[in-house]
């Protein structure tokens, strides 16, 4: 039995070596930046003291892969943040979740780099992206891009159900504010305290444990979308209307004077089955549409008609083969999109 | 618990060490701790049903000992009756009920009565009709005084609930597995390193292969209305090959398991599709229930001894109720009568155990009349399978018609390549390994080959396999 065992320890031990050369040189076995918490902010960005890129990738043999880089401010970007007072030219900041941080796309694939080259010279473009966070969360990074960089214009890249997940009886974001509704009305529900695991942060540092962590699908499968219709009842309804006019209000109050731009992607497996009719998902567009109201400064802009248009045309999908999020192709038209009404609205006058 | 799962890759190598620890001298504490585990094991699904294994273990224990005690023919039969009883009345209650149900209620359609027949929310245990055919073999074969019945509970639950066996077979017999637990188990070495092989080879066409193959053969069953003949006949291919190394996957994975304790389990596979003919087909498929179908049906009705008619009858019997055995619905009815309508003219010639060896034996390829039958013996096994894949008899016959009617041209085949290739990897590893007992038995091969054949198992696990953990098909049986 001795004798068994230490074959098979021995075997183990070498077929794990080889696993962590192969999965670190053949194989890119899933690597995020690690995060680190914003004490005077409370948001999630990533932390500049530990290591600045790497390659983040999905699925088996990591069909998809993603250059990621943290830049001096902690995001992911191509692109190092120059603060407000040293900077020349007029900003367009996105905020946004997983789909503004796009680990799964080249640094030079995402929304920033793709409007930054619709826009040229004219306007610095930097994004503010972090997985897992609703447009409640938002009402927290705000301040923070306002503080440090004062942008003229910002962008908020919104997903489906966003608005009615801010509020925490629809869903769960531990680590970003969302909002409770108290019966008369709507209140803020600060976010948890981020603490590193010790023991997740040792195993991160194998390769092996990270691919079959992250690149097999072992917990979740990432094509797993929120699929749910959102059929609700008026009550229910009203209190998401609530907690859309409260996020847009708070927006608003924490970028004093600053255009405001809310970019709504559009249902895509509803696109895919051919059910552009489906009036769910248009149902975030019309919530922000009427909590902008209100507001002159506040726009929503809806990525079906382009999104609808390119796909009927190319019947190319606008997510990875294996993930849900936004392809190259997507972030260029949504860049075509903002530039397109920010060229007609805005930039012609502030050049003016 | 799914043998390929986190909490099954932490419980196996805690159970093994305890067990192995205990000693081997110590059977008897062995097989109690053996009974907790497999208990853990099959809780893990739904706790609730652990009442019907303990019944069932309890009712056969009392049943056999009683028997065997027993001189009297008639006491012995009303036993006998006590125990069929029991397990097929909870195998038919848990798996029949709604059928006979729903089947009586549209009988009576079809003679315009309506009838408001009330149906359950059933939920079918896990591996019901594998341990009820198990134990009941116990109480038959003591019936029959083939065995003699244990006065050991400790040892027969054990039987019962053997964890790698238990909820998807093989369907061990009495005879052969209970003595092995009223006795000591050494550990040997050799068989416990081909144990991990065979395991390794099961892990392999589980994950690799079938589980990447379903999601193609889902697509393909639900969209055939719209597909062609070449898309349609690649599905029911993927299916043969997903339910192959689906099944023998597990079977691989139980027995090698088996041996990592100890225990030697009956073969369940051998490499059924390069059979010859039918016959040969269903000696090397699930051997463990096509040889219990055997023993308990096929020869009481009187086998191949009886006339012409009746023979013919017996094979339909048989077929068809193991066709039921797979589950209540009568696509599984069809493919068994087609089995056993495949199978009658090859016993009208009593030609059934024309082919027993090892095919095309110390040679690279088959002659071409043996590629041929094999050929043949495979294409309608893919027929069967239409049936057994199907939701329904109408979708079964929507999809050949669909086959037949549309013509072999299409194109955006290049999507199955990856799923053809998977399919075709067990099948030339296996018929290269053809005369040995698994894929992976290779133990005469060099210490540094054999490493690095691990090597690539592993990363080919790794790189290609599902970590979906996906369910066995079997379970649902």
């Amino acid at each position: 039995m001795f004798r068994f065992f230490v074959r098979a320890i021995v075997f183990i031990i070498l077929l794990v070596v080889a696993s962590e050369i192969a999965l670190r040189t053949v194989v890119h076995a899933s690597l995020a930046p690690y995060a680190k918490q914003d004490n005077e902010f409370n948001i999630m960005h990533y932390d500049t003291s530990k290591t600045r890129t790497g390659i983040f990738s999905v699925g088996r043999l990591a069909q998809e892969q993603g250059h990621w880089r943290v830049n001096n401010y902690g995001w992911n970007s191509i692109f190092d943040y120059v603060s407000a007072e040293k900077r020349d030219k007029p900003l367009i900041a996105v905020i946004g979740d997983s789909y503004t941080n796009a680990l799964l796309c080249d640094t030079d694939q995402r929304i920033d780099w793709a409007l930054k080259e619709q826009v040229g010279n004219k306007y610095d473009v930097y994004s503010f992206g972090y997985g897992g966070i609703f447009l409640a969360g938002t009402i927290d990074v705000a301040p923070y891009v306002e503080k440090y960089f004062d942008p003229d214009v910002v962008v908020f890249l919104i997903t489906k159900n966003t608005v009615k997940n801010s509020l925490k009886r629809y869903d769960s974001s531990p680590l970003h504010k969302q909002l409770r509704h108290t019966g008369e009305g709507i209140e803020e529900v600060p976010p948890g305290k981020y603490r590193a695991v010790p023991y997740r942060r040792l195993a991160r540092k194998s390769a092996l444990v990270r691919y079959i962590m992250l690149n097999t699908y072992i917990f979740q499968d990432p094509l797993d979308e929120d699929n749910s219709t959102d059929s609700i009842d008026q009550n229910e309804e009203k209190i998401i209307q609530d907690a859309a006019d409260y996020i847009v209000t708070e927006l608003n109050d924490k970028l004093p004077g600053k255009e405001l731009v809310f970019l709504v992607d559009m249902d895509r497996v509803a696109l895919y089955d051919d059910e552009n009719t489906r009036p769910e998902h248009l149902k975030t567009s019309l919530r922000l549409e009427k909590a902008c109201q209100p507001f002159e400064n506040c726009h929503v802009l809806d990525l079906t008609d382009p999104f609808y248009q390119y796909y009927h045309e190319t019947s190319k999908k606008l997510n990875f083969k294996n993930d849900t999020h936004w392809n190259p192709t997507a972030y260029r038209i949504a860049a075509e999109t903002i530039y397109s009404f920010l060229n007609d609205r805005l930039l012609t006058t502030s050049q003016e | 618990m799914l043998f390929n799962s986190i909490p099954f890759a932490i419980f196996l190598p805690i159970v093994y060490l305890i067990y192995w620890s205990i000693g081997a001298r110590r059977f008897k504490i062995q097989n109690f701790m053996l009974i907790l585990a497999s208990y853990v094991f099959y809780g893990w699904w739904d706790w609730r049903f652990l009442s019907l294994i303990f019944i069932s273990s309890l009712v056969d224990y009392v049943v056999g000992g009683r028997m065997d005690r027993s001189t009297n023919q008639s006491t012995r039969k009303i036993l006998l009756l006590i125990s069929i009883f029991v397990n097929l009345g909870i195998l038919g209650f848990f798996k029949y009920f709604n059928f006979f149900i729903d089947s009586f209620a549209c009988l009576l359609g079809t003679f315009g009565l309506q009838a408001n027949m009330p149906t359950l929310r059933i939920i079918l245990p896990v591996g019901i009709s594998f341990y009820t055919f198990q134990t009941l073999s116990y109480t038959i074969d003591i019936y029959r005084e083939k065995i003699k019945s244990t006065g050991d509970p400790i040892a027969f639950f054990a039987f019962v609930s053997f964890f790698p066996q238990l909820v998807a077979g093989p369907i061990e017999r009495a005879k052969s597995l209970l003595p092995q637990f009223t006795q000591v188990r050494q550990f040997d070495d050799s068989n416990a390193r081909d144990g991990v092989r065979q395991m390794l080879w099961g892990f392999f066409k589980k994950m690799v292969v079938a589980d990447n193959l379903a999601p193609h053969v889902e697509f393909i069953f639900e969209n055939y209305a719209t597909l062609d003949s070449i898309t349609l006949f690649l599905g029911v291919f993927f299916f043969a090959l997903q339910i192959y190394c689906d099944f023998s996957g597990y079977s691989d994975i139980a027995i090698g398991i088996a041996r990592l304790f100890g225990f030697s389990l009956m073969r369940n596979f051998a490499f059924p599709y390069f059979s010859r003919d039918i016959a040969e087909f269903w000696r090397r498929w699930h051997i463990s229930l096509s040889s219990w179908f055997r023993d308990y049906v096929y020869i009481p009705l009187g086998g191949s001894y009886v006339g012409k008619w009746q023979r013919i009858r017996n094979i339909i019997i048989t077929f068809t109720v193991s066709g039921f055995w797979h589950g209540a619905n009568w696509t599984f009815v069809i493919w068994g009568l087609l089995n056993g309508l495949y199978y009658i003219p090859i016993m009208l010639k009593e030609k059934q155990k024309r082919y027993t060896d090892t095919i095309a034996p110390g040679r690279l390829f088959p002659g071409i009349r043996e590629a041929g039958a094999i050929l043949l013996t495979f294409l309608l096994a893919l027929l069967a399978w239409v049936f057994f894949r199907a939701d329904s008899l109408s979708h079964a016959f929507g999809y050949l018609g669909q086959f037949f009617r549309m013509p072999f041209t299409g194109s955006g085949y290049s999507d199955y390549l990856r799923p053809l290739c998977l399919a075709i990897i067990p099948l030339v590893i296996e018929w290269l390994q053809r005369d040995k007992q698994h894929g992976l038995e290779i133990s005469l091969l060099p210490l540094v080959v054999r490493w690095m054949i691990y090597a690539i198992v592993c990363f080919g696990i790794l790189l290609f396999g599902s970590f979906g953990f996906q369910q066995f098909i079997y379970f649902q049986f």
